[in-house]
């Protein structure tokens, strides 16, 4: 079976490599946007041991370092011009503040990039660079079957802004996945980035076919899902329990920020004198390496309470039972206690979020609208959200849901949306609007007819006798819905999408069914139980909630199919609307104070 | 200059395919060639035993000498069979090894004091005034750099060139007695010896450079020391700390390893060592060695050459000693594994006996290899002893195929080659089963077919076995296209399955290089032989081709081969060198690499007129995008005026509205928004233009009514605004302002209720809530007082005036009032409502206890 910790470890040697180039100490200066990533990749300790004493999140003005003390000073940033500004900024504060000895070096991750380089010229900094070096690191190896390239505007950029450009750092992410795993001789997509992308590693293949990695082939085959043919799923609330951590809190690479006072043992000595800071935050890391998360994390949110008091209850009888022997047993029994305490906590946590009456309706609204029934209610419930100022994404998410569901909406409701987003929210937002409407997610109904329903039926998104417990369908991650990109999926694999070409051809964009060649001898070898293995690539991201459910599909019992996911991003309702929003500030100084 | 164009040789085809076909004799030529003909019993008669070595000389080309020659200003022969520089009247010759003139040229750089072949086989020299200048073996300049300013100012009085395993160097010595030293003439930085600490004013003679180490260091004669000096410090060396007096020092060499040194000293001894103090050996030679010149052969011995005499001196690291008998010498050269002589009568090679000829030639061997020769002879001369030699053999036949098969490679004479290939062959028909013997023996036949047609003397380059592993194929082929042999190169290629990139992919992209560069010839023509024999194959660069072809001012043939060309990112570039945006932009597009996009379009941008520019750009829409977006982190004001230009108004539109909002003052915001509803207006967006002018009545309104209420009101939303004034009890402006928006009754009720609950007029509230038809529920009232008046408040409303039992419940219980939700749900009757309560209430016995009261007597009832 792949693992791609294999990933972490390439990408860890690169980045050692690198350092190990600039002799002598080092402070790193990172974008902000890398620290969480490349905390994946090399913990401080790691670095440390390369002679990085210090490290400083980039921006503009003096480096708040004495770079007496260092030789070098290394920025890691991704390719963005803008952070070029802060970059220049910094060298130039400190050559002019004292020539200082040390050296200034520049990373770009994962490509370096005309323009940076083009906007560190006009600066004037270009020549202080000694090195000027990229870490290619296309993939954050999120879990050990989940990559992320961990950028958001992928799905803006190529549907909203038509610019394919970016399709063509995932196109060179999957050759440098082909480089590690070998050729995958099956490609699968669906939509017009999956065509696009396709194309891309075409062409690059065709480049650089001498100098490929013969490398014994190890994944079967690819399906390249565009974002754009499945707009219902990203804006449902997810049900899964890391679905719905990160729906409540945001989970960032693989963790969770949560109040600190929670998580104190109650019998701890401190305690009694200070009280315990409501404000402070906890990292809490949640990955497949914990045996309790990797148990519940794919579960349905219902079925996480009965887990834990089960997993309660044995951990009690096991250290009643054995409390005179202090064996490994007892000490694994600890750990699961432990883990057991911190995900109690999280699912009470959580708990609290789900029960609050807004969240309800909001989620009945939702299943009410795939469901289509009570068309009235989304007005009635957003006209509500408003007036207790919802969060602006909340409220947009479900207005897209809808116009999604029902490709576009009638006039009158087009304008009381309209109306009550920029009575809201601000007249600023109007730019979002148009930008909804161009990518069909805020419209006027056409006279076109209209594909959920024929979808919905022949695909059986939606179930109304979902099993929470012990579910038999990816239903379950939605309580009610099956999300359409993982059903396409799993018609994939079974019984293969020749059966349901129709549906197909009610999905925007090409359907790719292509062969890469691949050398006889770098042929998969085929294993005893005929195990396939398929890479499913979301290009604009993907949720927990359907990682969930192609994990489900795995580990069916009369699967054969095993799933891997490579995404240009996680994301869920929120982060997604707020990637399609145009930020606009308001400069106009209030007169009254 | 002269150079061979081999592709069109057919003479040379012909003999290649001739000496890859069979390892034949060749005895055509004017020149030196092959000696052949020695018999089996032959090889040991030569052998040269001396303490624990054996050495041999073997004869490589003879011929008559070319006169051109003798007498020459200088005269050096490259290492690995390498070619021969002279320098004779004003001219550089090369020659090849086998004595063929490669290339020669007019020399006018000043005097050479110095001349060496460099590692990748280029011709070096140095002038007086340190000057290096490096040419290829075919004459062309590569490069040039000189030693400093010291040495030209001060001239030089000898040099070395040297080379190491990390690269050609440079030693020069000034008329300041200073050495200057570049170790690697690819990136010359030249560096200063310490200044050697002289008691004579006589400049040094004998000197040498050790090239044990990254940096090289110098061994320098002073009287009888034998000083070392590197960039920082100077010492003795060891050899001359002795107690016995010997002369001063005449001569120093070095071998080829870079670690060995020979000294020889006036009164004609020799001392062999290394720095390390460990002598090797220091002995007294026979013959004067004063006047010679000390040539290391292999690391085992010395040998002493004099042009003069007819005898060359040997001397092996433990001192034993022979003549050899040697006429009208004219150059040595140090070898890998021996020293290749030059003299008028011929080449020869002087080496140490290899292991494997040793055990199966001594005279009387019962080695198995000699073994297996044995029953090979006889069994080709059909006597039954073959079988005796086999039996003899039986138990080590494997050892015995293996050792025939060395010994071929080690043997010069194709003739001797194949007759122990033959015994090897012989042998291996009695080996059962598989063995590795197999893959042996046709590796070293093809590596012998390749050595054959290398020493031929038409190429001329005599590597040995050794030699040639160390050099690898690869370098080999190098040499091979430096010299132009293309044909020989690629089919060399082929016979050693070389992988395509290193190989034959290499040398065809070679060939066509040179093909495009050189004259004479029509373009189409050209790029056809070209497109024709390289075919379509990714792994030729036929970017670097059509490079070459513009450089030498062939754009039209560059081209026609740049469509020949896989690699978008190599070939855009060029495109846009050679003038052809349009391509290049379209290439660029379409491969999505965006650096390479904004390399064509901001090209075009600095060298295009503006109208051309726009026509450009306009051509593709992701150019438009692309730069678009360039304009928006770079230039603002060029990007309005790109979507003036255009006729964008969508664009112009959204792009006023991000000013409004940028803008200070409410008299810029509202001038930019004015000119966004007008483009949205022009595309005819009427429901965006609409808003648009929305946002400005809203902003018109809000500075107007700030003067009337003395509060801020801009910059807030519609929703905000109405509730401030709603506060502040201006009930009228706000319903005029809801009005105006269309604000929904709902949305209005609400902020009326709020607006109410926040002054805490509870009254007015009760006298809304009663109000019939009203837009807001009364659950979302009671929330509102919650909300500004605490439970106490909320309780006024939740009795049977406002709410029903039930709804009263629902209240009580999302408030956490269990125990009033309890009583509720009593009074509605509904034990449902109970059980659920009790399950929200876990924990609180109080409450509980309630419940199960109340459920009691429901169910008395």
């Amino acid at each position: 079976m792949i693992q791609f910790d294999l990933l972490r470890d390439l990408a860890r040697r690169e980045l050692l490599d690198h350092l190990d180039k600039y002799a002598g100490t080092k402070v790193l200066v990172w974008d902000e946007g890398l620290t969480a990533p490349l905390d994946l990749i090399a913990k401080h300790s790691v670095l440390r041991e390369r002679q990085v004493d210090k490290m400083v999140p980039l921006k503009a003005g003096r480096l708040p370092v004495d770079l007496g003390q260092f030789d070098n000073v290394v920025f890691m940033v991704r390719p963005d011009v803008h952070l070029m500004d802060a970059v220049a900024d910094n060298v130039q504060r400190e050559e002019s503040a004292h020539g200082t000895r040390a050296e200034f070096h520049i990373m770009f991750v994962p490509q370096r990039s005309l323009l940076c380089e083009m906007r560190l010229k006009e600066k004037e900094v270009f020549g202080s660079f000694t090195f000027l070096d990229e870490l290619s690191l296309f993939w954050f190896p999120l879990d050990i079957d989940v990559i992320s390239m961990e950028n958001r505007s992928v799905f803006r950029d190529y549907h909203l802004n038509d610019d394919p450009t970016c399709l063509n750092r995932v196109a060179k992410g999957i050759l440098a996945l082909q480089s590690v795993f070998g050729v995958i001789p099956k490609v699968y997509g669906k939509g017009p980035a999956a065509r696009q992308v396709y194309e891309f590693m075409v062409q690059m293949r065709k480049e650089s076919i001498a100098h490929e990695n013969p490398v014994i082939g190890k994944i079967d085959s690819l399906i390249i899902i565009d974002r754009q043919i499945d707009l219902i799923t990203p804006f449902l609330t997810q049900l899964t329990y890391e679905g719905l951590i990160d729906e409540t809190f945001g989970i960032k690479f693989n963790s969770v920020r949560l109040p600190a006072h929670k998580f104190k043992a109650p019998d701890s000595p401190n305690d009694d004198f200070d009280d315990p800071d409501p404000f402070e935050m906890k990292t809490i890391p949640l990955h497949s390496g914990e045996d309790m998360f990797c148990e519940l994390r794919d579960k349905n949110f219902n079925a996480v309470g009965p887990t834990l008091s089960k997993k309660a209850k044995y951990v009690s009888s096991q250290f009643e039972e054995r409390h005179e022997a202090k064996t490994v047993q007892e000490l694994k029994s600890f750990i699961l206690k432990q883990s057991l305490s911190i995900h109690t906590t999280i699912a009470e946590l959580v708990k609290k979020a789900t029960d609050d009456r807004r969240f309800l309706e909001n989620l009945q609204v939702e299943q009410e609208l795939v469901n289509f029934q009570n068309a009235d209610r989304p007005l009635d419930y957003l006209e509500d959200a408003c007036c207790h100022e919802e969060e602006i994404v909340k409220v947009l998410r479900l207005i897209c849901l809808q116009n999604v569901v029902n490709s576009g909406v009638k006039p009158k409701i087009l304008e009381h949306y309209r109306r009550l987003i920029l009575q809201t929210y601000g007249y600023k937002h109007l730019l979002t609007l148009q930008s909804l409407e161009r990518l069909g997610l805020l419209n006027l109904q056409s006279q076109v007819s209209r594909n959920y329903p024929v979808l919905r039926k022949r695909l059986n998104l939606t179930m109304d006798d979902t099993d929470e417990q012990d579910p038999s369908d990816i239903a379950y991650v939605h309580s009610v819905y099956a999300p359409l990109s993982v059903r396409l999926v799993q018609n994939f694999a079974h019984p293969g999408w020749q059966s349901i070409k129709d549906v197909l051809e009610l999905l925007p964009g090409p359907t790719v069914a292509e062969t890469q060649n691949v050398p006889a001898n770098l042929k998969k070898v085929k294993d005893e139980n005929h195990q396939a293995t398929t890479l499913v690539l979301f290009v604009g991201g993907c949720t927990f909630a359907e990682i969930s459910a192609l994990r489900f599909l795995s580990q069916r019992e009369e699967s054969n199919t095993e799933f891997l996911v490579a995404t240009t991003a996680l994301i869920n309702g929120d982060t997604f609307v707020e990637s399609l929003m145009t930020q606009v500030d308001d400069n106009l100084a209030p007169r009254f104070v | 200059m002269v150079g061979h164009d081999s592709w069109s040789g057919e003479s040379l085809k012909a003999l290649v395919h001739k000496t890859l076909e069979e390892t034949g004799t060749d005895r055509i030529g004017s020149f030196w060639h092959p000696i052949n003909g020695s018999s089996m019993t032959e090889i040991s008669a030569q052998w040269i035993p001396l303490g624990s070595f054996t050495f041999t000389r073997s004869d490589i080309y003879s011929s008559a000498w070319c006169e051109s020659m003798v007498g020459v200003e200088h005269l050096v022969g490259g290492a690995w069979g390498g070619p021969i520089l002279t320098l004779a009247e004003g001219f550089v010759h090369v020659f090849r090894a086998s004595g063929g003139e490669l290339a020669h040229w007019k020399w006018k750089n000043g005097r050479v004091i110095a001349m060496g072949w460099s590692n990748r086989q280029e011709a070096v020299l140095v002038t007086e005034d340190g000057s290096v200048f490096v040419f290829s073996i075919l004459g062309e300049l590569t490069s040039a750099f000189t030693m400093g300013p010291e040495a030209k100012d001060l001239k030089i009085t000898s040099a070395r060139v040297f080379n190491t395993a990390f690269g050609t160097g440079i030693a020069v010595l000034t008329t300041a007695k200073r050495f200057f030293v570049v170790n690697n003439i690819v990136e010359p930085r030249v560096r200063k010896m310490v200044d050697l600490d002289l008691s004579t004013e006589v400049q040094p003679r004998a000197w040498s450079v050790l090239t044990d180490d990254r940096q090289a260091r110098i061994l320098v004669a002073h009287g009888s020391e034998v000083r070392v000096i590197s960039p920082n410090e100077q010492f003795v060396a060891a050899c001359t700390t002795d107690a016995v007096p010997k002369g001063n020092v005449q001569q120093i060499a070095v071998s080829v390893s870079g670690e060995q040194f020979a000294v020889s000293f006036e009164d004609g001894r020799l001392w062999l060592g290394t720095l390390e103090t460990k002598f090797c050996h220091a002995q007294m030679t026979k013959a004067a060695m004063g006047g010679m010149d000390i040539v290391w052969c292999a690391d085992k011995a010395v040998i002493g050459f004099d042009k003069n005499a007819v005898m060359c001196h040997l001397v092996t690291i433990e001192g034993q000693q022979e003549d050899l008998f040697l006429t009208n010498y004219l150059t040595a050269v140090p070898e890998l594994d021996g020293i290749r002589v030059m003299s008028l009568s011929g080449q020869e090679f002087i080496h140490q006996v290899p292991d494997p000829l040793l055990d199966t030639f001594s005279i009387g061997s019962v080695g198995p290899g000699a073994m297996l020769r044995l029953a090979t002879d006889e069994f080709y001369h059909r006597s039954h002893k073959a079988n005796d030699y086999v039996k003899l053999v039986e138990a080590q036949l494997e050892e015995a195929v293996l050792n025939c098969i060395e010994c071929a490679t080690y043997l010069f004479d194709p003739l001797l080659q194949k007759e122990m290939l033959r015994a090897a062959q012989f042998g291996k028909s009695f080996l059962k089963g598989a063995s590795s013997t197999s893959d042996k023996f046709t590796h070293m036949c093809v590596t012998l077919r390749v050595l054959n047609a290398l020493r031929n003397y038409k190429v001329g380059i005599p590597l040995t076995i050794d030699q040639y592993n160390h050099l690898t194929p690869e370098v080999v082929i190098d040499r091979l296209l430096s010299q132009r042999l293309y044909a020989l190169a690629f089919q060399l290629c082929n016979a050693l399955k070389l992988p395509q990139h290193l190989g034959e992919c290499r040398v065809l992209a070679h060939w066509a290089c040179y093909k495009v560069s050189k004259d004479g010839e029509e373009d189409n023509q050209v790029a056809r032989d070209i497109s024709q024999r390289l075919g379509s194959q990714s792994q030729i660069s036929y970017c670097d081709i059509a490079a070459k072809a513009a450089e030498s001012g062939k754009k039209e043939l560059a081209v026609k081969l740049l469509e020949h060309e896989t690699r978008i990112s190599k070939q855009v570039p060029l495109l846009v060198k050679l003038g052809k945006e349009s391509t290049a932009l379209m290439k660029a597009l379409n491969s999505g690499n965006r650096d390479l996009a904004f390399t064509v379009i901001l090209h075009v941008r600095r060298t295009l007129d503006s109208a051309r520019f726009s026509f450009l750009i306009r051509k593709f829409p992701l150019a438009k995008v692309l730069y678009v977006g360039f304009c928006a982190d770079n230039d603002p004001e060029a990007l309005e005026e790109w979507f003036i230009q255009e006729d964008d108004f969508t664009s112009l539109a959204q792009f006023s509205f991000k000013r409004a909002y940028d803008s200070g003052t409410m008299d810029q915001r509202l001038s930019h928004l004015h000119n966004a509803v007008e483009n949205w207006r022009k595309c005819k967006m009427e429901g965006y233009a609409n808003m648009a002018e929305e946002n400005q009545k809203l902003l018109k309104q809000q500075s107007v009514l700030e003067d009337k209420v003395q509060q801020t009101l801009v910059g807030k939303t519609l929703n905000q605004t109405i509730f401030d004034l709603l506060t502040s009890n201006e009930t009228k402006l706000a319903d005029k302002l809801r009005n105006d928006f269309k604000m929904s009754d709902k949305r209005y009720m609400f902020f009326r209720v709020k607006a109410l609950a926040k002054t805490q007029k509870w009254p007015e509230i009760k006298k809304l809530a009663k109000q019939k038809r009203q837009p807001l529920s009364t659950v979302s009232i009671v929330r509102l007082v919650r909300e500004f008046g605490g439970d106490a408040q909320a309780k006024e409303f939740l009795n049977d005036e406002f709410l029903s039992p039930n709804e009263r419940f629902d209240t009580y219980a999302e408030f956490g009032m269990f125990f009033e939700a309890a009583q509720a749900a009593f009074v509605a009757k509904s034990l449902e409502s109970l059980n659920a309560l009790e399950t929200m209430s876990m924990g609180r016995d109080d409450v509980i206890r309630a419940i199960s009261n109340f459920k009691t007597r429901l169910l008395t009832k």
